[in-house]
């Protein structure tokens, strides 16, 4: 996986940057910019183990958790404590989960945000359950109110989901497929993954409607039964995200309520 | 279809990463051991009916995950806990002076009244012992919790910790259940008050009661 040698990427010093990873968590490059109070000045300090600009001070506790908070608050706490502030030292070890994602520059398809996904907190991670359940609100409101009625938070399944990027949930031949496609894919691992897994949520629709009860349903949701799963049914599986990516990535208010 | 159990607890497991709480959950449930360890991820959810005092008890076990970096998701779930597993590792000194830190937690997060036990787990792993048993008591004591050593591997004190949790949350939450209780048969008794009141009024109630 990548390298610690790549980890040196651009740094950027312009709050845009900061833009530009907002935008990319939501799943457009193409974001307006975000109002000035929840841009964070980007301060000089290049964090060499992430790979670009460390957020410093201290994360404001208080302000509530919003998509300005999610792109502020990550200071980074293990990278400050491990004293990885002082600017690049190349020579010094890397902190290996933010070293797991640093990848080359010519891999514009990794995720784009890393250090939200990956440092306390994980507001990345957060934010993109919550955009699952948005898309799968629209998608599918009979099963997105199903869950809602059983108080099935989509927290409690799909946070793995996006934290391990499906490993978890399908066998290693599979995953390694679908991995395959986000590699091809522009931004497959940071946007064309939200598609998959609401395309994964309802697959199961039959199953998840016929469940009437929240531990089953949660038990269910938690050990989804892929053990058999093969080639043809990641297949299906991205046919269908990429059908939803078609009729909904550039369509934010289709079928909104 | 009849109710499969008279009660529903939640209970949570909490410590550090790597002492064994997804294994004891395993062991529990499912009476399975793996040693093989693969982290959880936010958190898991398992379920199981035990009869206790002849109720029927169903516990919903939400198992967390120990890394520091889930617990704003771990955290979550505390406050809907009726019942705490703090466990830690007898074969790691560590995980056993970050259960003040546990409880502290549950101090903060959890409702009050929450019922807790220590466990010291891998009890198997004697030649690789950290932390005595005295010292596990000693700190049990200390909080007033029960304290047990288990190991899922050998399946030493599991049923036995889970079923004593069960107890404690039972027995915190008896005059709660007996209030139930009496409030059911006090709406009973109203009823039949009722009824025996609405008798004089004879056949023309009856006759109501028949367009009903």
């Amino acid at each position: 996986m990548g390298g610690r040698v790549a980890s040196r990427r651009r740094v950027g010093q312009d709050p845009g940057l900061v833009r530009g990873a907002a935008g990319a968590l939501l799943g457009g490059g193409h974001c307006p910019p975000l109002p000035a109070q929840h841009v964070r000045p980007v301060p000089s300090e290049p964090c060499w183990a992430l790979g670009r600009t460390a957020w410093t001070g201290s994360a404001d506790r208080s302000a509530p958790t919003s998509l300005g908070t999610a792109i502020r608050a990550p200071s980074c706490r293990s990278c400050l404590k491990a004293g990885l502030r002082a600017g690049p030292k190349p020579e010094q070890p890397g902190h290996s989960r933010h070293a797991f994602w640093v990848l080359p520059e010519d891999r514009p398809s990794f995720p784009v945000g890393p250090w939200d996904n990956y440092t306390f907190a994980q507001p990345g991670i957060q934010m993109k359950v919550r955009m699952l359940e948005e898309l799968v609100s629209r998608i599918d409101e009979h099963v997105h109110r199903h869950l809602e009625r059983h108080e099935v938070r989509y927290l409690q399944f799909a946070f793995r989901w996006m934290n391990n990027l499906l490993t978890r949930e399908l066998p290693l031949r599979c995953a390694v497929r679908l991995w395959d496609t986000y590699q091809a894919e522009p931004e497959g691992f940071s946007r064309f993954h939200l598609y998959v897994c609401a395309a994964f949520l309802l697959s199961w629709r039959k199953e998840i409607l016929e469940e009437g009860d929240f531990q089953e349903l949660l038990l269910f949701l938690q050990n989804l039964p892929t053990a058999h799963w093969g080639d043809g049914d990641v297949s299906l599986l991205l046919a269908e995200a990429y059908r939803l990516k078609f009729a909904f990535a550039d369509a934010p208010s289709h079928y909104k309520k | 279809m009849a109710k499969q159990y008279d009660v529903l607890f939640r209970l949570l497991l909490i410590g550090d990463s790597g002492v064994g709480k997804t294994c004891l959950l395993c062991r529990f449930t499912d009476n399975e051991f793996h040693s093989s360890h693969i982290s959880t991820i936010g958190v898991d959810f398992k379920m199981k009916t035990i009869e206790v005092d002849g109720i029927k008890v169903r516990i919903q076990i939400w198992d967390t995950a120990g890394q520091e970096r889930y617990q704003t998701i771990t955290k979550q779930y505390y406050r809907r806990a009726q019942g705490i597993f703090l466990v830690y590792d007898i074969s790691s000194e560590r995980s056993y002076q970050h259960i003040m830190k546990w409880v502290s937690d549950v101090d903060e997060y959890a409702p009050e009244g929450v019922q807790k036990i220590l466990i010291g787990n891998k009890a198997d792993e004697e030649q690789k012992r950290q932390v005595g048993r005295e010292q596990g008591q000693q700190l049990a004591k200390e909080y007033g919790m029960d304290f047990y050593e288990t190991s899922a591997c050998t399946n030493l004190n599991i049923k036995e910790s889970f079923t004593r949790l069960t107890e404690l949350v039972l027995q915190a939450h008896r005059k709660e259940l007996d209030g139930v209780r009496t409030r059911a048969s006090n709406e009973m008794a109203l009823a039949e008050l009722e009824e025996d009141e609405s008798k004089p009024e004879g056949p023309a109630n009856s006759s109501k009661t028949c367009w009903c």
